[in-house]
This record gives structure tokens, sequence and C-alpha cells, in this order.
């Protein structure tokens, strides 16, 4: 069994004792870290009882961020279609790139599928159900029952991933629309791809430019993402598009912890997270609808900020968890899986940094400072080791001690993904919380180098400019970047509550 | 104390929170860790302000002028009024209810202040009274009395409605 495609000269690959290679970020020259499994056990069910942080990006980040966790790792069981929950312990087997490339909206659209609208480039849309009416079109993935017809099932396991997914469906049909009327001759494969082409590119750049500014340490974002400068990963694009293990369980896991207990979805219906699960088609709808009911539908204003829409009147616009050691996410659709999991997302991260070799963020953190030092100052990224004070924060400014309470040896030797929490806790940037220089520097790298590795990815091709950008950035005055709402907006020419479509009726 | 000293004392004033609530204390969440009330409580605690937020009050005050009600078909003249209103314009940290606070209006009555009704979602609501409290270090405290309003029940037509009362404080500045 392949675990792992290729490998590169660079020796980058941690050997696990079965054989399995895993690409990291450190060329194997950090120590891996040992940890006694009933320590992290103790860790992670100390982290879901933490006291709640302060709030931070809009929630629709949390999501967002879900959605490209997705994108960038896709795992399938050997023999079977379906895609393994992204929960399963069998996490060494991949079968598709690590680019982001959309594969969750475009693996398996090809023509006269469910997903392609029969005989043309567009996607196809489903219909969202109304209890006293007609049903509201173009609301909804397109289902063939219950079952969504998308490239990964994973994006129609929780209601939010699930309306983002359908955003992307219809930014799509936007560029077929846009493309056809610039190039009228241009067949329908031909032009089905160039808006995929387009959808890709403004996808990237949201992530570039408004998801990770909105969860990066600024110093970060500027030097690796605005100036395109690294310090760690410099990927040359004939490797393989791996995803390193650093991020895949570690600094990629920032997300569990921006999870809020509720959200509004509009301005009749607010959920609690385990509604966001039932709302779905693999959640059967709670067990009260057929198709996804309107009433659940996304108004976007909710969750993404829109310079120059009115949000006077909207219910409270949802915000996500400041990102800290607080974790509370309990896992609940575990049973198909044929091994046995844990359901406390947080104890299952700790275990998986466990199993896949991780160094402590000390030790990750001493190296960068030994080896990176001066490149660390050019670029003003101030990446230092935290106190023993600051590893036990879960606010700031507020410790209930979690790390000295379960062990204390692992505030000095502390399990990555923790570390990278405990440190977005230590600054507050522009009132709101983000991950602090490591976390960033982690995620940074890893997404920039995918995307030099991909040579479709922005980094050498040009966006269309149909679409203009709206985010105003303080680090970079003269510039609008383009953010998630601008795509929003564009797919669907207007933006409001799609209950009130229902009234309408 | 009149109500002149509360629209005094609360006038062009400014507020630091450091984070005080009673939702941070259990001794205001009673309720067992599995008892659902807990939950809505705990839920609560993002729209409180951290520690770091900085308030300024801005004061309006209008004269509404004098007009009559027909009482048993006679005009009874209701005198002229002054409506002594406020709102907070807040900095700093970011928290879940710094939108909603930052839209209130509130209004003097006597020596308390008592704001619009906040929506936060289709099943919860607040109301907050604001107080001057004064210490024993002779610094002033303004306690802000959240009453919330929960419904519970989802069923359409439902009045089954939860509720509770927090207070949060910030110290004046400087």
């Amino acid at each position: 069994m392949e675990l792992v495609r290729g490998l590169n000269e660079k020796g980058q690959f941690k050997t696990l004792p079965d054989g399995v290679k895993l690409y990291t970020l450190f060329n194997n020259d950090v120590p891996q870290a040992d940890f006694d499994a009933t320590d992290l056990r103790k860790l992670g069910a100390a982290m879901r009882d933490l006291q709640a942080s302060n709030v931070s990006a809009m929630a629709g980040y949390t999501y967002l961020g879900q959605f490209l966790a997705h994108d960038l790792s896709r795992l399938r069981i050997e023999g079977h279609n379906k895609t393994v929950k992204s929960f399963t312990t069998d996490i060494l087997r991949s079968d598709v790139s690590c680019v982001l490339d959309l594969g969750s909206v475009y693996d398996g659209a090809l023509p006269g599928s469910l997903m392609r609208k029969n005989g043309t480039a567009f996607m196809a849309l489903g219909n969202a159900q109304v209890t006293d009416g007609p049903d509201l079109v173009g609301y909804d993935l397109p289902r063939n029952g219950l079952r969504a017809c998308i490239g990964d099932d994973r994006n129609d396991e929780n209601l939010i991933v699930s309306q983002l997914h359908v955003q992307f469906l219809k930014l799509h049909n936007l560029f077929v629309r846009e493309i056809s009327h610039d190039q009228p001759g241009l067949g329908t494969e031909s032009l089905f791809e160039a808006a995929r082409e387009q959808v890709i590119l403004h996808y990237q750049e949201v992530i570039l430019h408004d998801f990770l500014y909105e969860i990066l340490h600024p110093s970060v974002w500027q030097a690796i993402i605005l100036d395109n400068q690294h310090i760690l990963w410099d990927p040359d694009p004939t490797e393989p598009a791996v995803l390193p293990i650093e991020y895949t369980a570690a600094a990629g896991r920032f997300g569990h912890a921006m999870v809020q207990n509720n959200y509004n979805l509009n301005a009749v219906t607010s959920v609690s997270v385990s509604e966001l699960f039932e709302m779905t088609g693999e959640g059967g709808f709670g067990g009260k609808y057929q198709r996804m009911p309107a009433s659940h539908l996304i108004d976007w204003r909710l969750f993404f900020d829109f310079p120059n829409q009115n949000t006077l009147g909207l219910p409270t616009r949802n915000k996500a968890s400041r990102i800290s050691p607080r974790v509370r996410v309990d896992l609940t659709n575990t049973q198909s899986l044929t091994v046995p999991e844990e359901t406390n997302l947080a104890t299952r991260n700790l275990l998986r940094g466990l199993q896949m070799r991780l160094s402590s963020g000390q030790a990750t953190v001493n190296h960068l400072i030994t080896n990176f030092q001066s490149r660390l100052h050019d670029l003003e990224i101030p990446v230092c080791l935290l106190s023993r004070e600051q590893l036990n924060l879960n606010k700031p400014n507020y410790s209930q001690n979690v790390l000295d309470r379960c062990n204390p040896a692992l505030s000095s030797h502390t399990p990555l993904w923790y570390y990278v929490l405990a440190e977005a806790c230590v600054e507050t940037v522009e009132g709101i919380g983000k991950l602090g220089p490591l976390g960033s520097l982690l995620v940074a790298e890893s997404i920039r180098g995918l995307l030099q590795l991909d040579r479709n990815s922005m980094m050498y091709k040009r966006r269309r400019h149909d679409i203009a950008p709206s985010k105003r950035i303080s680090i970079a005055p003269a510039r609008k970047f383009l953010q998630m709402s601008d795509l929003i907006l564009a797919a669907n020419s207007v933006v409001s509550d799609p209950t009130t479509l229902i009234t309408r009726q | 104390m009149s109500a002149n000293d509360f629209w005094t004392d609360i006038q062009n004033s400014e507020w630091h929170s450091v984070g005080g609530s009673t939702v941070r204390n259990k001794q205001f969440n009673p309720f067992p860790d599995d008892d659902w009330r807990e939950g809505l409580v705990r839920d609560n605690e993002n729209y409180y302000p951290p520690s770091g937020v900085h308030i300024k009050i801005k004061c309006q005050e209008e004269t509404r002028g004098e007009y009559a009600v027909d009482h048993h078909g006679k005009p009874e003249r209701v005198p002229a009024t002054k409506l002594r209103t406020f709102r907070l314009e807040i900095s700093g940290d970011d928290f879940l209810g710094k939108e909603v606070l930052s839209t209130a209006r509130f209004l003097v009555v006597g020596d308390h202040a008592i704001s619009s009704p906040l929506t936060l979602s289709s099943t919860k609501s607040v109301v907050v009274l604001v107080r001057l409290h004064t210490a024993s270090d002779g610094k002033q405290v303004m306690v802000n009395e959240l009453i919330w309003s929960v419904q519970y029940d989802k069923t359409p037509g439902s009045t089954k409605t939860f509720y509770d009362i927090q207070k949060w404080f910030c110290c004046r500045y400087p």
C-alpha cells in the first residue's frame, strides 16, 4: 500500500514503525515528542470543560476553514467510493491531491452526472422545501433522495458547510454565464473547465487574503502571504503535493476551538451545534423533512462581513469563539466506523499528534530560534518560547492551570496542537484573537507551499476581474482584497434573508 | 440618589471593563452540569465584555412638547418631558454583545436607566438595567443588570421561557 506518493530528496518524510512516511516541515531535525496517552486523555477532557473565551472573527470563517480542510485532506477507504469520515483513525491513506483544487466541489462532475445540469456547463442545484408552498429553486445541494450529489460527502455533514458548498456551485454558474458571454464559441466542456478554473482561483485568493488574514498573526500574514516570503518550505512544483503533518495534526486544527454553541441562521431560526449536524442530508434533516427546509437557509450577512450591507435589525451576527485551549466538540456520528473512536475531539486531536510522532511545542520553537533567528528577525515574526503561565492561559489574563492540573510536565513539554491554541491567548490583535506567531507560521507556510506546488494555482495564473474586491486591511491601506462576502454577493446578485422568500409565496 | 445625580454622573463618563460578571461565577449558575439550564446560562457568557473593553457614554437629551390625550371625553394635558437617553460607544477587545449593546439606547428613569429591548436571536432577548454604585473607596462602578429571556421550546406558538438575571460591571475611567 502506497501511503504518500513519492519522496523528495530533502528527506522530509518522517518514517513510522509500519513503514508509513509522513511529510514534515522540519526535515526530521526536531526531536519527536513522547507523551503518556493517559495524560493526553486527561488533558483532552479538561480542555472540554474550560471556560469560554472571547469572540474572534465572524463565524463564517470557522466553516470556511472546515470547507478548506475537506478540500485539502480527503481520505478514502480502499475499495469504497464513500469518503471516510474526517475523524477516522485511518489517517494515512490518501488518494487525492492536497492542493487547493476544490476537489470537494468538482470531483465526479462529469457530463451526464447528477452533479451537472443536463447537457450544459452549469453545476446542478437542488431546491429547498417550503412547508406550505412551492420549493425555493436553487438553494440546496443537488440530491438523489437525501444523498447530496457532490464531490465530497463530508460537505453535507454540517448545515453551514453544506450551504457554503451551494455558494461555490452558484459561483461556478456565474462564471459559466460570464465566460460564455465573452467567448460564445466555447464548447460545453471547455466552458465548464474555464469556469472551474476561475472558481478555484477566486477561492484560493479568498483563502489567502480573507480567511488567513482573519486567522493569522499580522506579521506572519504580511511576510508569508502578502509578501510571499518563506522560512521553512520552498517546494519545487515537480515535487508531489503533500500536506505537512505539523499542519494536519496540529496547527491546522485551530478551527476546532472556534466552534460556538449556537448560531443564528437567519431572522427566524437559531440552532445548536448538534442541530447543524442533524439538518443535512447526512443527518436525515432531523427526521422531519425530506429535503433542505427553507426555514434553515442561511442569511450570510450573519456569518461574514458585507461592506455596504445594512445589518441593522438583524439578529446578533455570529462570531467565532476565540482560538484557545477550550475545545468542546463531541463527535456523535462515529457509529459507522469500523474502529472505535474517541468522541471527544480534543482528546482525539492530542492522540493523533502522538500517533504521528509530532514534536512538542517547545522543541519546535527552539528549533526555529536556533536555526532561523535572523530570518525571523528580518521578517519581524516574533516567535518566542511561551512561559509556564502563558501555556496555562485559557483566556487572555485568565488561567485554570489546565496543563499543571493534568501533569506539570506538560507545561515544559507540551503537545504541539495545545501549544498553538495556548499561544493564541497571549496576544489580542485589532480587538480579536488570532493564532500566535508559531501557529501562524505553520499554517501560512503550509498553505503557501501547497499553492507553490500547484502549477495551476493563483501563484502562476491570473483570475478574471468580474468581481470587485472589498476587504480593507489596515497594514495595506492602498489596496482592497477579495473576500468571501464578495463571492457570495456576486453569486447571488443580492444578499438577503432567504426566509423572507417563504412569506412572499 | 436623585435623578439628577444619575444623569449628571453618567454624562460624558468613560468606563473600562475588568471582565467582572456574575455569569463567570458558578454561584450564579447553580444548575448541575448536565442540566440544560446550566448550558443556557453558560452559552450567554460571550455576550459579556471581557477585560480590555472601553466604554464611552454618549448622551442625548430630547424635549417632547406638551400634548393632550382624551381621558373619558375630556382632554388631559400631558406636560412637556425631557427624555434623557444615552448609548454606549464601545471599543477594545471584541465580544459577542458588542454590536447589540452599541445599537441599544438607554432611557434614564430616576436613579437608573433601562435599555431598549435587545433581540439576539429568534428565541433569545435581553434588557439591560444600568445603575451606578459607589464603592467603599468612593469610586463609582457601573453595574449592568441583564435580564434574559430565552424561549427554549421551539414548537411554534409555545411560550415556555427561561428567565435569568446576571450582572456585569465596569470601573470608572481613569
